[in-house]
C-alpha cells in the first residue's frame, strides 16, 4: 500500500535524519547511539545502546535543554548550543535540533568525543531544518 | 492546568451535587448567613492561636474576616455556575501568590466541615428538612470548593515551574509520569 501524503512526508524526514546520523557514525566511530526527540521529551527516532531507557532519555534530555535555554536567557546570552555530560561509560551530547527537536548522542568515553562536538552541532542544525520543513 | 471541566463534572456526578442541592443551599442560607460572622470569628481565633498560621493573618484579621464572610455567603447563593467556579479557582491562585501552603486550605475546610453541622442543625429545623440531607449538601459544596481551589493552586505552581525552568507543561507532565528505573 502506498503511504498517504502526510505519511510519505514523515518517512522522508525520518529517512533524511537517519542518513545524516549514518554519515556522522561513519566519520566518528566514537558515536555509539543516538536519538532525536521533541522538546516535550518524546523520542521520535533512535538507535540506542540496549541499556538506555527511551522515556528517561527523552524527558530528561528535554528538561536539560529547557533549563539550559532558561539559564542562557537569564544572562541575555544566545540559546543553548550543546550540553555535554560525562559518566564512566559515555559522554552524552544533547543538541537543540531547530526549535522543535533535540538530538542526543552517546559517545564512547575512550574515543575522540571532542571532535564529534563540532560536527554534531552542524548535524543537529540540519536535522532541525528537516523537522521544521512544512 | 486548571481543574479540567470534565473532572469537575465527574466530581459533581459522583458526589451527587444536584440542582435540588442548590435549592437546599439557598433555603439554608436564609438561616445560616446571619451565623457566618460568628463562625468566621471562631475560625480566625483558631488561626491566630496556631503559630504557623498566625504570621499569615496577623495585622489584617478584620479585612480577612470580611473576605471570608463574603466567600461563605456566596456558598449559600444557590448559583454555582462558571462565575462561582472561577472565583474558587482565583482563591487558589491568590493563595500561591501569597505563599500560603495548601495545608491551610485543607485545614480551613476541615474546620468548616466540623463547625457547620451544629449550625445546620438549627437551620434544617427552621426549613423543615432532615439534618442529614442538609449537612450532606453543605459538605458536598465544600468538597467542590476545595477541589477547585486545590486544582488552581496546583496549576499556578506548574505555571511558575514552567516560567522558572522553561519546560513546557507537557514536558513537566512527562517528567511526572516517568516510571522509576528498574535496578
Amino acid at each position: 500500500m502506498r503511504p498517504v501524503a502526510g505519511q510519505e512526508e514523515e518517512m522522508d524526514k525520518s529517512a533524511a535524519c537517519h542518513q545524516e546520523v549514518r554519515e556522522l557514525m561513519q566519520r566518528f566511530s566514537t558515536v555509539q547511539g543516538w536519538a532525536l526527540m521533541s522538546r516535550d521529551g518524546i523520542v521520535m527516532l533512535a538507535q540506542l545502546p540496549p541499556t538506555v531507557d527511551e522515556d528517561f532519555l527523552g524527558t530528561l534530555g528535554a528538561a536539560l535543554i529547557s533549563i539550559s535555554d532558561r539559564w542562557a536567557e537569564s544572562r541575555s546570552a544566545c540559546a543553548t548550543e550543546y550540553i555535554l555530560l560525562g559518566d564512566c561509560r559515555y559522554r552524552h551530547l544533547f543538541l537543540p535540533a531547530g526549535r522543535e527537536g533535540i538530538l542526543a548522542l552517546f559517545l564512547d568515553v575512550k574515543g575522540d568525543w571532542n571532535s564529534v562536538v563540532a560536527a554534531s552541532c552542524m548535524l543537529a542544525e540540519r536535522m532541525g531544518q528537516v523537522l521544521e520543513q512544512a | 492546568m486548571d481543574a479540567n471541566p470534565s473532572d469537575v463534572q465527574t466530581l459533581i456526578h459522583i458526589s451527587g451535587f444536584s440542582l435540588e442541592d442548590e435549592e437546599h443551599l439557598r433555603h439554608l442560607g436564609q438561616h445560616l448567613v446571619p451565623r457566618l460572622p460568628e463562625l468566621t470569628d471562631r475560625f480566625y481565633e483558631r488561626l491566630l492561636a496556631d503559630e504557623r498560621t498566625r504570621p499569615h493573618v496577623e495585622g489584617r484579621v478584620e479585612q480577612l474576616k470580611k473576605t471570608h464572610i463574603a466567600w461563605l455567603t456566596e456558598l449559600f447563593s444557590g448559583d454555582y455556575g462558571e462565575t462561582f467556579m472561577a472565583r474558587q479557582r482565583r482563591i487558589g491562585e491568590v493563595h500561591v501568590a501569597a505563599g500560603i501552603p495548601p495545608l491551610f486550605v485543607a485545614a480551613s475546610m476541615s474546620f468548616l466541615r466540623g463547625a457547620f453541622p451544629e449550625e445546620i442543625e438549627f437551620a434544617a429545623r427552621a426549613v423543615g428538612e432532615p439534618i442529614g440531607i442538609c449537612t450532606g449538601v453543605v459538605l458536598r459544596l465544600l468538597d467542590l470548593c476545595q477541589y477547585l481551589i486545590d486544582s488552581a493552586y496546583e496549576a499556578e505552581r506548574m505555571r511558575r515551574l514552567t516560567a522558572a525552568t522553561g519546560m513546557s507543561l507537557v514536558l513537566l507532565e512527562n517528567l511526572i509520569s516517568l516510571r522509576s528505573l528498574r535496578n
